[in-house]
């Protein structure tokens, strides 16, 4: 039970577009009521598409972005309005993993500097410790002979290779929870699954808690424990990966599993059934459910009500009026 | 002329001058068409699949060193022919190309009608009222109701502005259409709803497409024949079904192993290392060097182009005498 | 790659290197070169606080000609325009004949006149030491000709004196008789001491050429007394820059006004880009209120008059060259380059670096000056050094406003100096040509350097 590392509960985050002094101020609801906890050493996909709010719950619960409502409880402690100066122990626990290796390192540090960085911020060692410390990292994430690799600065890297000072860096302190946001869209095809299996054995061998932003399916399926599936700023489906992607249960997760194309030569010859349309707009989303107006099997309810979350079967959650 | 090729690419070489030394983007490539097939070329980036669909519609950049080869479409050369004939003949009358990212380079202070009906205009010389009624047509063809034509880009979500593009390819009936990642900035269902309207434009329309991309999942959407391209050459060249039965070169069934897939259980493995540059090449086989199957003839001489049957070829020793 | 050396392209060799390698970078260089070596010369030869005593002081050029061409100007000018001759004549113990009661010196010095223009003054400076009464002097010219004429007789006056004798109007009288005694014709033009001197006795004004004396005469009444006489005829060309209308070698105030002209572009550069890095730098990053108060106070700032206001203050306080960069640094800090460098921050600021930066815990002002400020660093130089020429300039204007302390020789102050006296009407157009040139030789180098720098940071430029 005390095995708990996070936990959010019905977490917003609206940003907005324009103040209201005399109008009606318009929010972006890009968060909007979101519940899930986390224990120590498991690992969770956030699925949806672009514009789903992924990227934004993975840096409010990092608490890059100040939450609007809601609370993030991390080792039970309430973070979620803490100020920055109460925060420093936070980021210690923390870690964050870029979708672009590219912009995700200073330029005009070298990699050694890049990776000493938050350790003088937190003090850690003294400069031989921390020599040991920065190798040790580049050995981890097998930039070797790390002599090689310490003085280089980043422009000088391949795109997996700055991925790695990024995981290298984000795993340098040890923290409890690392967020990584897409690590490897960016990335060519041939060196995505060694980025992916460097993440997972880093996970692995360190304890660490992991929540995995994509949009990519594919790629989550032997990744991590949990699978959260988000759309339109509301996680509609989550369960442990084996029975979400045995049972799917949400029409648009069902939607999202049949989009991706299997290299099957005989896709050519047939269209697919995909939901028409594209994901709403958040500053005035659906009154419902936000997939009723896509869905193929909306009911009158799922236009007048949003559905409640309900654990239909064991670990298994989803918001849906089909099975209420 | 039911099956013949439309488009012959031979011996086709591009390089770059840059401060740094020549790239050669695309070395000696050579290939067919035939109308109504769609031509895959999948690769890594940098390997030179973007400058060769640039190439074949002759936009070369500023820095371009050195053009070889032949082109020839309908059976004449176009790679020489001079640049005002080929504006006003074959570029986007004969061959026209949705952009990577096209979508986000529409114009933000113009109908998109009038983005589409601009080539008709411009090519064919069309009064402004029948190109909007043919421009509302073929949006009406990539499924934007002529509410939506009368509209600013900026109105638009991304998919439809990717059909916006899309139309645009299409309104002067070219012959060959290169499509050069066309869904790479989409989210899955789109993506996958703009490969069902290529796919139908291609039954409805015999269209011809060369479809350029690094997601080889999503090729098997659209292709009928594969080209893998490796540092600027095509190293297998086969049709769909021998792509995924038998790769034949290394490099292919690498690339085959490192595509995730939802369903079925393959173990995923990477390739080692990274493309090599192209401003100097490795001797011998370019591959050679990530290659976990390397034979000491590989690292001295390049391999030739083994027929493995009718339209599968591969530039890979290990074929030899097979 | 072992042992390989690692350039990063914000090491000073790697910027070295690419800079080298366009023709404009090279040529920058070399002109910057010039006035590095320029400067450490001037540092060197010409103490300041001496150079700047000499500069103001009204007796050190008392030697030199008064308006005076450069020298290398002549080989322009098909007229050999006289050096200054000056002779040195000393009297003591050794050379004195006792006659009766008093002690008897004479010293003759030969010089060589061959120039083709007349001298333009005529002074004799005397040092005498002496006890009780002065001594006498007599000076005699012999001309080629065999012509030995006494120019006066002189009882100095004290122990530092000196004649003028192109301006004693006894002795210009006397020789104007002298030469139409000599000539038949009626002579149409002024006989002047110098022209009556040197000329051939003619109608026609020529000068005679050829090897002349000088005696001098003097009559001590102690043979421990003694006496210096510096016997100069002024030339009409002088220096590698010629002098001013106070006799001072142009030269001294343009070496001098390298490394002020410069540190002054430098300082006032350098100071006012940094300042308003880190002013756009803390309103981009922070928002807000803060943002909105610099740009809001930027703003006003913009319209404020700049040369008005430096005008105003320069009649309030005496502004010399140091307290002037500090005020024209005062009133740039909030100028147009906050608003472009903000600009800059507001795209930083969104990069994936500075994100993952706050992630891992570094304060706001780690981000600023760790993360920020040097990334912005490279597309801000070009400008800074590209800036350097303005502030050189805004030096010259204000020098020509009369806005700056005299006393500092600055390329602007010659300017100055020769507008005020008439440079350009009278025709000395060394004075203001070749400090304007240096002028725009400085221009010139960093615009250059700035130019390519902005090539080497920009690489959109580069395929160009």
């Amino acid at each position: 039970m005390n095995n708990e590392l996070l936990r959010v509960e019905e977490l917003k985050v609206w940003f907005d577009i324009k103040k209201g002094l005399f109008s009606r101020p318009l929010y972006v609801k890009a968060v909007d009521g979101v519940n899930f906890a986390l224990n120590i050493g498991e690992s969770v996909s956030l699925v949806g598409e672009s514009g789903s709010g992924k990227t934004t719950l993975g840096k409010t619960i990092l608490r890059l972005y100040r939450p609007t409502s809601g609370k993030i409880i991390f080792d039970g402690k309430d973070i979620s309005n803490s100020d920055s100066k109460d925060m420093k122990w936070y980021r210690r626990e923390t870690g964050l993993v870029q979708q672009d290796p590219f912009g995700a390192l200073p330029p005009h540090f070298n990699i050694y500097r890049i990776l000493e960085e938050p350790l003088i911020i937190h003090n850690i060692g003294n400069r031989s410790e921390r020599r040991d410390m920065i190798y040790r990292a580049l050995e981890e994430v097998k930039l070797t002979p790390v002599e090689d690799f310490a003085p280089k600065y980043p422009h000088m890297l391949s795109g997996g290779q700055m991925q790695r000072v990024v995981i290298a860096r984000a795993l340098i302190m040890r923290p409890k929870l690392v967020v990584a946001d897409e690590p490897v869209s960016m990335l060519d095809a041939s060196v995505r699954v060694e980025i992916l299996e460097l993440l997972k054995s880093m996970q692995d061998r360190h304890k660490t808690s992991l929540i995995y932003i994509t949009h990519d399916l594919a790629t989550v399926r032997m990744f991590t424990h949990w699978i959260f599936i988000m759309y339109a700023g509301e996680i509609v489906e989550r369960a442990l990966t084996k029975e979400l992607l045995a049972n799917p249960l949400h029409p648009y997760t069902n939607a999202l599993l049949n989009a991706i194309p299997d290299p099957d030569p005989e896709n050519r010859n047939v269209l697919k059934e995909v939901p028409p349309g594209e994901p709403p707009d958040l500053v005035n989303p659906p009154i419902g459910c936000r997939f009723a107006p896509r869905c193929s099997q909306s009911k009158d309810i799922c236009f007048k009500e949003r559905p409640p979350e309900l654990e239909i079967r064991d670990k298994h959650w989803v918001k849906c009026w089909l099975y209420s | 002329m039911e099956n013949s090729d439309l488009l012959k690419v031979q011996n086709f070489s591009l390089s770059y001058r840059t401060r740094k030394g020549d790239v050669e983007a695309v070395n000696n490539i050579s290939f067919d068409l035939k109308k109504g097939e769609t031509l895959a070329i999948v690769g890594e980036s940098g390997c030179g699949k973007s400058s060769l669909a640039r190439g074949l519609i002759r936009l070369f950049p500023r820095n371009i060193k050195k053009v070889e080869g032949k082109i020839l479409l309908d059976g004449k050369d176009v790679l020489f022919l001079d640049e005002e004939t080929f504006r006003r003949e074959i570029r986007w009358r004969e061959i026209s190309m949705v952009f990577q990212g096209a979508m986000n380079s529409l114009n933000p202070v113009l109908k998109v009608v009038f983005q589409v009906a601009e080539p008709l205009m411009v090519h064919f010389g069309m009064d402004k009222e029948s190109a909007f009624k043919r421009a509302k047509e073929v949006l009406g063809l990539v499924g934007i109701s002529s509410a939506f034509a009368e509209r600013y880009p900026f109105e638009l979500s991304g998919g439809m502005k990717q059909r916006v593009v899309i139309a645009m390819a299409l309104i002067t009936n070219p012959k060959l259409v290169l499509l050069d990642e066309p869904t790479s900035a989409l989210d899955i269902i789109t993506q996958e709803n703009i490969m069902n309207l290529l796919k139908m434009l291609k039954k409805e329309l015999n269209l011809t497409y060369i479809f350029i991309t690094h997601d080889i999942a999503l090729t098997s959407e659209l292709a009928d024949r594969m080209a893998v391209m490796y540092a600027g050459e095509i190293v297998e060249i086969s049709p769909v079904e021998d792509f995924y039965k038998n790769p034949s070169h290394v490099y292919t069934r690498l690339l085959l192993d490192s595509v995730p897939t939802l369903r079925g259980d393959k173990s995923l493995k990477s390739i080692p290392g990274s493309p090599p540059s192209l401003i100097d090449p490795p001797s011998g086989c370019r591959f050679h060097p990530r290659c976990p199957l390397v034979m000491d003839i590989c690292k001295v001489k390049e391999p030739p182009s083994y027929k493995i049957k009718e339209g599968h070829f591969a530039k890979c020793y290990l074929n030899e005498g097979r | 790659m072992k042992g390989q050396e690692i350039i990063s392209e914000y090491s000073f060799k790697g910027i070295l290197k690419e800079v080298l390698s366009y023709k404009a970078g090279v040529s920058a260089l070399v002109i910057l070169a010039f006035f590095g070596v320029l400067i450490i010369y001037t540092v060197i030869s010409l103490p300041y606080n001496e150079t700047i005593a000499l500069w103001n002081s009204s007796t050190a050029f008392l030697k030199n000609p008064r308006n005076a061409e450069p020298v290398w100007w002549s080989i322009f000018t098909k007229k050999k325009k006289p050096r200054n001759i000056e002779l040195n004549i000393d009297i003591n113990g050794s050379d004195l004949i006792q006659e009766g009661g008093i002690f008897r010196g004479e010293v003759r010095k030969d010089f060589v006149y061959n120039y083709d223009d007349f001298p333009t003054e005529f002074n004799i400076f005397f040092k005498a030491n002496y006890k009780r009464s002065s001594p006498i002097v007599r000076i005699y010219l012999v001309r080629p000709d065999g012509d030995k004429i006494l120019l006066k007789e002189h009882t100095l006056r004290s122990q530092d004196d000196t004649l003028y004798l192109s301006n004693d109007f006894s002795l210009e009288n006397k020789l104007d008789t002298h030469v139409r005694s000599k000539v038949s014709e009626p002579i149409d033009f002024s006989i002047t001491t110098t022209r009556a001197l040197f000329m051939k006795y003619s109608s026609r004004l020529e000068v005679l050429k050829g090897d002349y004396s000088l005696i001098l005469e003097a009559e001590l009444e102690n043979k421990e007394d003694s006496l210096t006489a510096d016997v100069v005829f002024y030339g009409s060309v002088y220096g590698i820059a010629g002098t001013d209308h106070l006799r001072r070698p142009i030269h001294i105030a343009l070496l001098w006004g390298a490394p002020l002209d410069l540190s002054f572009g430098l300082g006032a550069s350098l100071s006012i880009t940094i300042i308003q890095l880190i002013i756009a730098t803390i309103s981009g990053w922070f928002g807000g209120l803060t943002d909105s108060l610099i740009q809001r106070f930027t703003e006003i700032y913009m319209v404020l008059p700049f040369l008005p206001i430096m005008i105003m203050i320069s009649l309030f306080y005496k502004l010399n060259l140091w307290s002037l960069l500090v005020v024209v640094i005062l009133l740039s800090v909030f100028g147009f380059g906050i608003k472009t460098t903000r600009a800059l921050v507001l795209q930083v600021k969104t990069l994936p670096y500075i994100e993952s930066a706050q992630a891992y815990g570094a304060s706001s002002w780690r981000i600023i000056f760790l993360y920020i400020i040097p990334k912005i660093l490279p597309p801000v130089v070009p400008g800074l050094v590209a800036s350097v020429p303005v502030y050189v300039f805004l030096e010259a204007v204000l020098s020509l406003f009369g806005v700056l302390d005299p006393t500092q020789p600055t390329w602007g102050r010659v300017i100055e100096d020769a507008f005020s006296n008439g440079a350009l009407y009278k025709g000395y157009f060394y004075w203001v040509l070749i400090p304007s040139f240096l002028l725009i030789l400085t221009a010139i180098s960093f615009s250059l350097l700035g130019f390519v720098l902005d090539r080497i940071v920009n690489p959109k430029l580069r395929e160009l």
